[in-house]
């Protein structure tokens, strides 16, 4: 139990935001809902890349008085490449949402409603 | 068509969609050994651990590199292990190795991120333009605890911003969450004051300069080592302050330009409300 | 031990998943979105990341829920200043 908790549990959790943030996405009709579906699925994804770039007995990437990277000639680090893809993803999300946010206030300030379906209707 | 179905459907074709989606994950992941075991040595990272990313550009051009075999280090000198304190003249003589990756050997890609941040922000400020209310509403005001803590808790939270962004190189830490404490700092004083404005002008000149910097210490690579972004300042030994290049005053560049583009979009986000 | 931490702060975040699916107000949600941000932050200091696990934590947790909550202000005063 201890060995297949250790190997999947990240991932599950990973895959179960994705499907979680997937599904707030689909079934609303507030535009406030579908942005909070979406910074769902964004932390999720960083979990997920964060994930593959670990082993069960990794140690920090860092050079420290008392951490070693290298030992016997073979590295035992985590993977520090997907750790930089990440850094820059997780600032980039948060530009997206300032500037949906923006574009929800506007369009609450034109149509007075924030109903999805009504602002379809009214725009025909 | 989509809004006359009844709620149930679309409830169970969603459900449907994302059950279609784990399942299909899983049975891909099953393929991998143990679940997720990845081996550092037979990847590229191992050379950027080690700092010589040179001889793995140099087998990539014989073409060694993708042999099946592949010896785990270097053998044609005695490998000296790098050690903290000790280990001088590096490629790249960075403590935090993730650090190393995004601003020296990946700096371009930092480049293209800073302009992404910039153009959002500009967005934002784009679309809620407007004047400020001549006749406020009336509202509670906050409390004298509020507007003393605030800015006493200012001062210290800029002094940790600051120490994030200038030790980049030596902690985990870096530009991008030293902006983002600052830009928090800024949001505590909002909060603190009824009517509170941040100086515009201050902000914009210091937002401009320092992407100019950014650009301005690339150029001054190209002129020296006739490369764009190339590190021309000398790597001491690992682990002091003055090491690894020019890391930490890109870091500085970034930090600033983040930490009053973050405080000029909460600005803009909150003056236009009738809370002034 | 670190296995331990690593499940109950997973099993932490798809709670909070449920609760920003199936809850009736507005400002649940946010809220919820915030703690699947710390919860996050928290899984990545275990995953031997720290870098991320500080930019997490300062953006995801602090700043984008701040942003939220101030868009979700302007709605319910009513319009601004623009008088379109």
């Amino acid at each position: 139990m201890i060995d297949f908790l250790q190997n999947w549990i990240y991932l599950t959790g990973a895959m179960a935001l994705v499907g979680i943030g997937l599904y707030i996405v689909l079934t609303n009709t507030n535009i406030f809902r579908i942005i909070v579906g979406l910074n769902i699925i964004d932390s999720g994804t960083n979990l997920f890349i964060v994930t593959i770039a670990w082993h069960p007995k990794s140690v920090m990437p860092i050079y420290t008085a008392t951490n070693n990277l290298v030992v016997n000639g073979h590295v035992i680090s985590a993977d520090p490449l997907p750790q930089s893809l990440v850094l820059t993803a997780i600032v980039i999300g948060l530009g997206t949402t300032a500037l949906a946010l923006a574009i929800a206030v506007k369009i609450y300030q034109k149509y007075g409603t924030l109903d999805v379906r009504k602002i379809k209707e009214e725009d025909k | 068509m989509m809004s006359d179905t009844p709620e149930v459907v679309k409830k169970v074709f969603a459900i449907f969609v994302v059950g279609i989606l784990i399942i299909g994950f899983f049975m891909a992941f099953t393929q991998m050994p143990k679940g997720n075991a990845v081996n550092v040595n037979d990847t590229v990272s191992r050379f950027y651990i080690m700092k010589d990313v040179d001889q793995a550009t140099q087998m990539l051009d014989k073409g060694t590199y993708f042999n099946k075999d592949m010896v785990p280090l270097r053998n044609d000198v005695p490998y000296t292990p790098i050690t903290f304190g000790k280990s001088s003249n590096l490629e790249d003589g960075a403590a935090n190795v993730v650090t190393s990756i995004v601003v020296d050997y990946r700096g371009f890609d930092t480049l293209g991120e800073v302009t992404v941040l910039f153009l959002a922000a500009s967005g934002v400020m784009l679309v809620l333009h407007g004047e400020k209310r001549k006749v406020p509403k009336k509202k509670t005001a906050p409390s004298e605890i509020m507007y003393v803590g605030t800015r006493i808790a200012f001062s210290v939270i800029l002094l940790f911003g600051i120490y994030v962004f200038i030790h980049g190189h030596l902690t985990p830490g870096g530009g991008f969450p030293g902006g983002a404490i600052i830009a928090s700092g800024i949001l505590g004083l909002f909060l603190g004051r009824q009517g509170y404005s941040p100086n515009k002008a201050g902000l914009t000149v210091f937002e401009s300069l320092s992407g100019m910097a950014y650009v301005i210490i690339g150029i001054t690579g190209l002129v020296a080592e006739k490369s764009f972004l190339a590190n021309f300042l000398p790597t001491g030994t690992i682990g002091d302050l003055f090491s690894a290049g020019f890391i930490a005053l890109i870091y500085i560049a970034i930090g600033m330009k983040v930490g009053s583009e973050l405080s000029a979009v909460t600005n803009a986000m909150i003056v236009d409300t009738e809370e002034d | 031990m670190i296995t331990l931490f690593s499940t109950l702060l997973v099993i932490l975040i798809v709670a909070g998943g449920f609760v920003a699916v199936f809850s009736k107000k507005l400002l649940s949600s946010v809220i919820s979105m915030g703690l699947v941000s710390l919860g996050v932050s928290g899984l990545f200091f275990f995953l031997q990341a720290p870098d991320v696990a500080i930019t997490e934590a300062a953006i995801g947790a602090g700043l984008s829920t701040a942003i939220f909550i101030i868009a979700m202000k302007k709605i319910q005063k009513g319009g601004t200043n623009d008088d379109e």
